[in-house]
């Protein structure tokens, strides 16, 4: 069951006592919304969500939104329910002291309301999932208060290009906040452009140490572990101004409502001009915070500022995703960068397999070093062994790339994936001198990722 | 990486300037790390920014090569992260086996990696700095196999230097900066070598002179 490892998440099946044959249509109830020029129900059919964190406020935007059937969910956190959980949660009190998984649970939830929504969970960390994990999701949401995640997935977002919508709450003054980051292009905010050095340096204290140089557990693992105090009222109130946003961005509807539009999901979309009709001020971009005072009874819209210059994420490198011309481990690396026709050709060109790293060299336990020129997993044993201690050659740190050049894989670059040890390569970026790299997805995110929503076939 | 037992470079006494580290900016390469630089930055890939920084900071530890007698640059990488291979004259601790005796070497060839992760996050202390050689260094912050990583700290700060690198690797092979505690985490990867330099402490540092001294011999 468990699906961490992998790095894509687990489709959650229709439980069978769940299926309700001429279950409710979303048409029965969904208003005759003012100013709508869109097909609401092929807009809503075609929407997919990744949601990062299932907790009260993540898990209240994962049932709104299966409440509006909409076209497929993604649910991503690593967390398991507490007792206390129970005081800001849609949960009862025997899910809480099962101490269930946030995300298969919320995706249980989501499954049984809406039978004809895809739903996917995955009980890990995003910094855990696969590189083309995001790919082929319309706007992502966040809503955890784990730093670490919130800059992993506004990078993510950021190199596909997606939407992402940021929900949260400050408990202490009854604040509620929606952030909404177009990602139209490179000049717009993210959420590390907010952050400074001492709090991104923070994330990492504390961080396990191991001696193969594989480096540690990832990054902010710890960051978050002391909950946010807040109301369930707080946390149910974020989550609906977001999914409101949401919907008025889905639907084309309010400062959205762009002359000329015809869905958000199918042409990435035009952001709305600064100061438009309907009150929004948007940013660059679009990117604006909408701000809910409890104790003013008031809520504020304002720009956000646009990207920060020190800011820690690269904001001018995009990643298109594509299907590889044969099965991935068939591929060479040089008929890939072919396809992808990365900037400066093949010699300035670069590949990243996920999870691996190409490890020119290992050593052993006598410390005897070894040619080894084989993708593996970071400090793996290879096949061959020392003939003097009889130990395998394993890779070590300073001998292994995890973005390698081709100028360093020689003739590696064109044997198939296969044959240099990628056999089970998951998705391959291939980048180049323009900002510009390709993610060519491998055979899992076909059959169980959300991958399988988009280009893969459904 | 080139076959490390071929590499040989003539020896140049390199001089300190007065003002010392802060003299770094303006040292004037020499043509051997001048080709040296050249040579590594034409095949540089990634973002505009990180081949900016992959230059300066090679640049900068050439520059440290020219003024510290202990510290010689062999070969420098950066195609996607920026390495190099380089000798440290530093003393290092050895224990071929449990029944042998102590022996100190009296340099390390060491390979350090620079990874893009460094400008954005507080990268592990483990992931910087390799001793390639000698082989059985007895060191409680240095791990025993696994290409013999040295453990300069939990989290290293955000952007930093690669000089910075070299100049705790130096101190921390020395063991004038050590960590011996092994119910710590930030920074024991070899348990019984802790163990053994507990109780062995007067012997530490092995050496008291610093970095930019001249080295012995
Ligand atoms: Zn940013
Ligand atoms: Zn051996």
């Amino acid at each position: 069951m468990n699906n961490v490892h992998s790095g894509y998440a687990r489709e959650v099946a229709a439980e069978a006592g769940w299926q309700v044959k001429n279950g409710a249509h979303r048409r029965e109830r969904l208003p005759q919304l003012v100013g709508l020029a869109r097909d609401a129900d092929a807009e809503l059919d075609r929407l997919r969500l990744a949601i990062i964190g299932a907790g009260s406020v993540g898990l209240a935007i994962a049932l709104s939104a299966a409440r509006l059937q909409v076209g497929g969910l993604l649910l991503v956190d690593g967390g398991r329910y507490k007792m206390a959980s129970l005081l800001t949660h849609g949960i009862l009190p025997h899910e809480a002291a099962a101490a269930l998984p946030k995300a298969a649970h919320a995706g249980r939830l989501c499954k049984q309301i809406s039978p004809r929504t895809r739903v996917f969970a995955y009980d890990g960390p995003i910094q855990a999932m696969a590189m083309d994990a995001l790919v082929g999701f319309d706007l992502v949401v966040l809503a955890t208060d784990n730093v670490a995640a919130e800059i992993e997935a506004g990078l993510r977002c950021l190199r596909l290009r997606t939407p992402l919508v940021q929900a949260a709450v400050h408990g202490e003054t009854l604040v509620a906040q929606v952030r909404f980051y177009r990602n139209a292009d490179a000049g717009g905010a993210c959420p590390a452009c907010s952050l400074n050095r001492a709090e991104i340096e923070m994330l990492t204290t504390g961080r396990e140490l191991k001696c193969d140089g594989t480096g540690a557990a990832p990054r902010g693992a710890r960051a978050g572990a002391v909950p946010t105090r807040s109301t369930s009222c707080l946390c149910g109130l974020a989550a609906d101004l977001a999914m409101i946003e949401i919907l008025k961005y889905v639907l084309g509807l309010g400062p959205w409502a762009a002359p000329g539009r015809t869905s958000a999901a199918a042409s990435g979309g035009a952001a709305p001009a600064g100061g438009t009709a309907c009150g929004t001020p948007a940013g660059r971009g679009g990117d604006y915070v909408l701000e809910y005072a409890g104790y003013t009874s008031k809520a504020v819209v304002t720009p956000l500022a646009s990207r920060a210059s020190a800011c820690v994420c690269d904001h001018a490198a995009t990643w298109l995703s594509a299907s590889p011309p044969r099965p991935l481990a068939a591929c060479s690396l040089s008929e890939l960068a072919e396809a992808a026709g990365p900037g400066g050709g093949l010699d300035r060109a670069w590949f990243t397999v996920d999870g691996m790293v190409f490890a020119l060299a290992g050593v052993c336990s006598c410390g005897k070093r070894r040619r080894l020129n084989v993708f593996t997993a970071p400090g793996a044993a290879g096949h061959e062994r020392c003939g003097a201690c009889g130990e395998p050659f394993c890779a070590e740190a300073f001998f292994w790339r995890r973005a390698v050049a081709a100028e360093e894989l020689k003739e590696q670059v064109n044997r198939p994936l296969r044959e240099i040890g990628a056999a089970g390569a998951r998705c391959v970026l291939v980048a180049g001198d323009d900002n510009r790299a390709v993610l060519f997805s491998g055979g899992l995110a076909g059959r169980s990722g959300p991958g399988a929503m988009t280009a893969h076939g459904s | 990486m080139a076959d490390i037992s071929m590499l040989r470079v003539e020896r140049v006494r390199p001089v300190v300037p007065p003002e010392g580290l802060r003299a770094l900016p303006s040292v004037e390469l020499n043509k051997r790390n001048e080709a040296m630089l050249k040579a590594a930055a034409a095949g540089s890939l990634g973002s505009p920014m990180w081949r900016a920084r992959k230059y300066a900071e090679a640049r900068e530890i050439l520059a440290l090569s020219q003024i510290a007698d202990r510290f010689r640059i062999f070969e420098i990488r950066m195609h996607t992260d920026l390495l190099a291979v380089a000798e440290l004259h530093v003393p290092v601790p050895c224990l071929e086996g449990p029944d042998r005796p102590l022996q100190v070497a009296p340099k390390a060839l060491v390979g350090l990696k620079y990874a893009e992760a460094v400008l954005s996050e507080a990268v592990p202390g483990t992931a910087f700095v390799q001793v390639l050689a000698p082989m059985g260094v007895w060191h409680a912050n240095v791990a025993r196999g696994f290409g013999q990583p040295v453990c300069l700290g939990p989290a290293m700060p955000l952007g930093i230097p690669l000089r910075e690198i070299v100049i705790l690797t130096y101190g921390a092979l020395s063991m004038q900066t050590v960590q011996l505690d092994p119910s710590d985490a930030a920074g024991v990867l070899n348990a019984e070598a802790a163990q053994y330099w507990q109780v062995n402490h007067d012997r530490i540092p092995l050496t008291r002179a610093a970095f930019l001294s001249a080295a012995e011999g």
